[in-house]
């Protein structure tokens, strides 16, 4: 072929381009590397200024109707109640698609949600500023989300519907730090041991129970480091099973390996029921109230025991600097109303936190009183991220839970 | 020069941000820019994720061995011994990358479960008298499992290959007195060498960092490398020590291909003498001979692949008509209504309108930078060829995860909000090497001097291109596109990093399986696998139509 080839470059103009080109990836490259090469920063832009509003309508200092107004009296962007009552537009959410329900959305407000595929999907999906207004994550994330500085307290007294909660979660004290409160309660559920009634002679009622010979390679563990090491953590006699001390964690880790013969396999949530189904493990734990919804649709004969029982709360958290405060607010408090309580407890599964939706459950999950049940199954706060207290904090939980898989 | 630049900005620069990383040291998500060996000393002190790189690579070389061989047996069937019959195989085994692959891995779970179909089988035909507990949850699912999603990205560049094998090579061998045997041997196999080294590259790559099948299958085996390096850069917060896992993977696979490329090198050295001592052994007894030669060996290989990627498609089919709530053996009676229930479902047709978009763009994308760059590669020496190509062939080699996390750390730094658009331009970059490898492919066994008489003739450059090049390249353009398709509508480690405020399908799906593979999961896979097969058939008989219709104007005239 000579010269004039369809694809021959001009070798002049190719030179000016590679050039050209060099300097502008230099331009590129070396800002990109300059950035990196700052000072110590918090990863994803977070920043640790003082909280100021991006977007949406904010008002510190606003009035409210009551409740807590501590975020509002600490000068955090808080919408007024007017704001709140005419809001409109979209709001961002990031959360689990089963929560996702028009029934959450007051007149003139709608939602664009993304979706979490892991409970650590919070902390990098929410790493940049302004993309999501709120988050709906167990409470357990509030420590990791405010070490970030990505989320804010509410004033839950803009929630005209914070009243119709039941009163455990308008006072639980997970909810809270330094007295603000930073997660607004949305759904919950406990953990409890599920397991095949029709293959075991005895229902598993201790730990004992669970390391008998014929459980042997028949338990089916969550892929979650903090439901397994807080139930495992219970087992191993610590009722504070997420303010471990460096004993008490080294304990429940051995606890938890010395188990490790037991164990079929670590799974991702959701197929707690098929594994029984096929018999590949015999019993669960810590397993909620989707597998055994799941495990009743598929006909199987399975029961659970509040062996190592605990309780979660998933809530809704608003993050900083997201758009349109007010929508959020409205979107919050209309999820907190008993009708959209009645519509997401039927999506989800998941208890309702306002009492009178305790009958969109399927019938053998139905409970008389929530108090109760969280008697039995307490309400654990979340584990801390900070290196210089007493708590072994939750990057080793992590790293335990990593050794025990490898 | 674009393909450089737009690789620079997607892919080398956020590389080198992340490389930077692994001198920094982070607690909790909080870094420190010192520089320091910190995260790297603490990498070399810690056995556990010393023994999770070993694991990790080992598993990929197995899987990688096992894909290779079958992977040559299907795609010499397809090219040598199926005939017409040998293009509808390959559609079909390329196919099955359409379905959701996380729903085709949990299929796999009830086929290799306690209570599965393949012990229910055994069990009936008397084989076994208890179930096999070894099939799930353990080192055979992670190997079963990885074959199975990869062989189709294994077989088609060594199909490739076999294609530029002039077949008159193979006669002139036959001409001069060897067999069948010798000539494979002798000729084929070393004339498939490179083409069987890149797929071996690709399998090893590709199993080595994948954790999300291992983690599905595995068990307490599961844990891999790339589930760690997801974690520093998760829940942990460990930016830092997630960079020097990543340099440490790409490392061990530098270590492993370069132990092996010696290997080869010093089998190459002995082949010649193995095999004259072979040949000087005592040959089998004629009869015995002239049987196992008349064996298809690769025919049966190829059929027992297809039963193999077909099987948990059957069962991804099955459980989508299920009148169950759940997708449980067995099933109770048949119903389509979970179709009908997915198709109403307002969410699903946003999520899935963000993964056509992002596809749509992608592919585009990838077709405009890839057919040109596929061109230069093939057609022209040019000043950094090297680059270019390692660059565009990058985003196969580099793990996923680290990938998406390169993108997401430079895009917050540049203050790119993520979305659908940074995650079409993820894809772009992710269906480069698929677009560049089978236009590259076709244009090897392309005449350039067909385009040169078109030249000669007087035919300008757009018509040359128009008339000449492109008929010849439009099948794999159309086999490009279908395979830039299908893997990016089943993208998910890099799209869940890169796709922000918005959501595809893999992303919604894997958030929904934390309530259970349900029958309207099964149908989602369904209906991935069905309509783009639909779209590309109608291609397909509109191209042959026009084909045909070109060829009885020729005659006409």
């Amino acid at each position: 072929m000579d010269g004039r080839g369809s694809w021959t470059f001009d070798p002049i103009s190719r030179r000016v381009l590679l050039r050209r080109g060099g300097q502008a990836l230099g331009v590129l490259a070396g800002g990109g590397l300059l950035a990196a090469c700052g000072e110590e920063t918090t990863t994803g832009g977070a920043t640790t200024e003082a909280a100021t509003a991006a977007g949406g309508a904010t008002s510190a200092g606003a009035t409210s109707a009551g409740g807590d107004t501590a975020a509002t009296a600490a000068g955090f962007p808080v919408p007024t109640a007017e704001e709140i009552a005419a809001a409109t537009g979209e709001v961002p959410v990031l959360g689990w698609p089963y929560y996702e329900s028009k029934a959450n959305l007051p007149s003139g407000v709608t939602s664009k949600w993304a979706y979490l595929t892991t409970n650590e999907d919070t902390l990098s999906k929410t790493s940049q500023a302004g993309q999501f207004s709120a988050v709906t994550i167990y409470q357990g994330q509030i420590d990791q989300l405010r070490k970030l500085d990505r989320i804010i307290p509410v004033d839950t007294g803009l929630l005209e519907n914070w009243s119709a909660m039941a009163p455990t979660f308008q006072e639980a004290e997970v909810i809270r730090r330094d007295g603000q409160v930073y997660a607004v309660p949305y759904h919950w559920g406990f953990a409890f041991t599920h397991y095949r009634k029709d293959k075991l002679a005895k229902a598993p009622e201790t730990f004992a129970d669970l390391q008998a010979p014929e459980l042997r390679g028949k338990v089916g563990l969550p892929d979650d480091p903090y439901a397994v090491i807080s139930t495992f953590a219970l087992f191993a006699g610590f009722p504070d099973a997420n303010n471990l001390s460096r004993e008490e964690f080294d304990a429940t880790i051995k606890l938890l390996t010395d188990f490790k013969p037991q164990v079929r396999t670590v799974h991702a949530y959701g197929e707690e029921a098929q594994l029984l189904g096929r018999g590949d493990v015999l019993v669960d734990l810590p397993s909620f109230s989707g597998s055994l919804v799941a495990a009743r649709e598929a006909k199987l004969d399975t029961a659970y025991s509040l062996l190592g029982a605990w309780s979660y709360v998933d809530c809704w958290m608003v993050l900083k600097d997201g758009p349109n405060l007010a929508g959020t607010y409205a979107m919050m408090n209309q999820s907190l109303s008993p009708e959209a309580q009645l519509e997401t407890t039927k999506t989800s599964l998941a208890n309702p936190v306002v009492d009178s939706a305790i009958s969109a459950l399927p019938e053998d999950l139905r409970y008389e009183d929530t108090e109760d049940v969280l008697a039995k199954a307490p309400l654990l706060p979340g584990v801390t991220v900070e290196t210089d207290g007493g708590e072994v904090p939750f990057q080793e939980w992590l790293t335990a839970w990593q050794q025990f898989k490898g | 020069m674009p393909l450089l630049a737009y690789l620079a900005v997607v892919l080398i620069v956020p590389a080198g941000v992340l490389a930077l990383y692994s001198f920094f040291t982070s607690e909790f998500f909080s870094v420190s820019r010192t520089l320091t060996l910190e995260s790297y000393r603490r990498f070399l002190d810690s056995p556990l994720y010393l023994e999770l790189l070993v694991r990790s690579l080992a598993i990929g070389l197995l899987a990688a061995t096992l894909l290779t061989l079958l992977g040559f047996a299907v795609a010499y069937a397809i090219s040598f011994r199926l005939g017409r019959f040998g293009p509808r195989v390959l559609v079909l085994i390329t196919a099955t990358l359409l379905a959701s692959y996380v729903v085709r891995i949990y299929a796999w779970k009830s086929i290799l479960g306690t209570e599965g179909l393949l012990n229910d089988a055994l069990l009936r035909l008397g084989v076994i008298s208890e179930p096999l507990g070894f099939l799930l949850y353990g080192y055979f699912a992670i190997i079963v499992t990885l074959v199975y999603v990869y062989l189709p990205i294994a077989v088609l560049p060594i199909y490739a290959g076999l294609q530029d094998i002039d077949p008159r090579v193979l006669e002139a061998s036959r001409d001069l007195g060897a067999g069948p045997v010798r000539t494979f041997w002798t000729v084929t196999v070393p004339l498939a060498l490179p083409a069987v080294r890149i797929a071996f590259l690709f399998a090893f790559v590709l199993t080595a960092s994948d954790y999300v099948t291992p983690g599905l299958v595995g068990g307490l085996q599961g844990q891999m490398i790339g589930a760690t390096i997801a974690s520093q850069f998760g829940g942990a917060g460990d930016y830092p020590l997630g960079a020097v896992l990543a340099i440490a993977l790409l490392a061990g696979y530098g270590v492993v291909l370069t132990a092996l490329w010696a290997l080869m090198r010093l089998l190459g050295r002995l082949a010649p003498t193995v095999l004259r001592r072979v040949s000087s052994l005592r040959r089998p007894p004629p009869a015995l001979g002239r049987t196992l030669r008349r064996v298809p060996w690769s025919v049966i290989v190829t059929g027992a692949v297809v039963i193999y990627l077909l099987a948990p498609l059957a069962v991804v089919v099955a459980f989508s008509f299920t009148d169950a709530e759940l997708p449980v053996l067995p099933i109770p009676g048949l119903t389509a209504h979970w179709y009908g229930d997915v198709l109403a479902d307002d969410t699903f047709r946003r999520v899935l309108g963000t993964s056509v978009t992002v596809a749509v763009v992608g592919v585009t994308g990838a077709l405009l930078l890839g057919v040109p760059a596929a061109f230069a590669m093939s057609r022209r020496s040019f000043a950094l060829r090297g680059v270019v190509t390692g660059a565009t062939y990058a985003p196969l080699v580099l793990p996923g995860v680290v990938v998406g996390v390169a993108l997401l750390t430079a895009c917050t730094y540049a203050g790119i909000i993520l979305g659908a658009r940074t995650a079409a331009a993820a894809h772009v970059m992710l269906l480069l090497p698929y677009v560049v490898l089978v236009v590259r492919t076709r244009l090897a066994t392309m005449n350039p001097k067909v385009e040169e008489a078109a030249r000669d003739l007087g035919a300008g450059r757009l018509r040359t291109a128009r008339t000449v090049v492109l008929p010849q390249i439009a099948a794999a353009l159309l086999a490009a596109t279908i395979l830039a398709t299908a893997v990016s509508l089943d993208e998910l480690v890099v799209t869940n990093f890169a796709i922000g405020g918005d959501a595809t399908v893999p992303v919604w799906i894997l958030g929904q399986l934390r309530q259970g593979v349900t029958p309207a999961i099964n149908a989602i896979a369904v209906l991935l696998l069905v309509v783009p097969l639909a779209l590309v058939g109608l291609a397909a008989i509109l191209l042959r139509a026009r084909g045909n219709a070109g060829l009885l104007r020729s005659v006409r005239r």
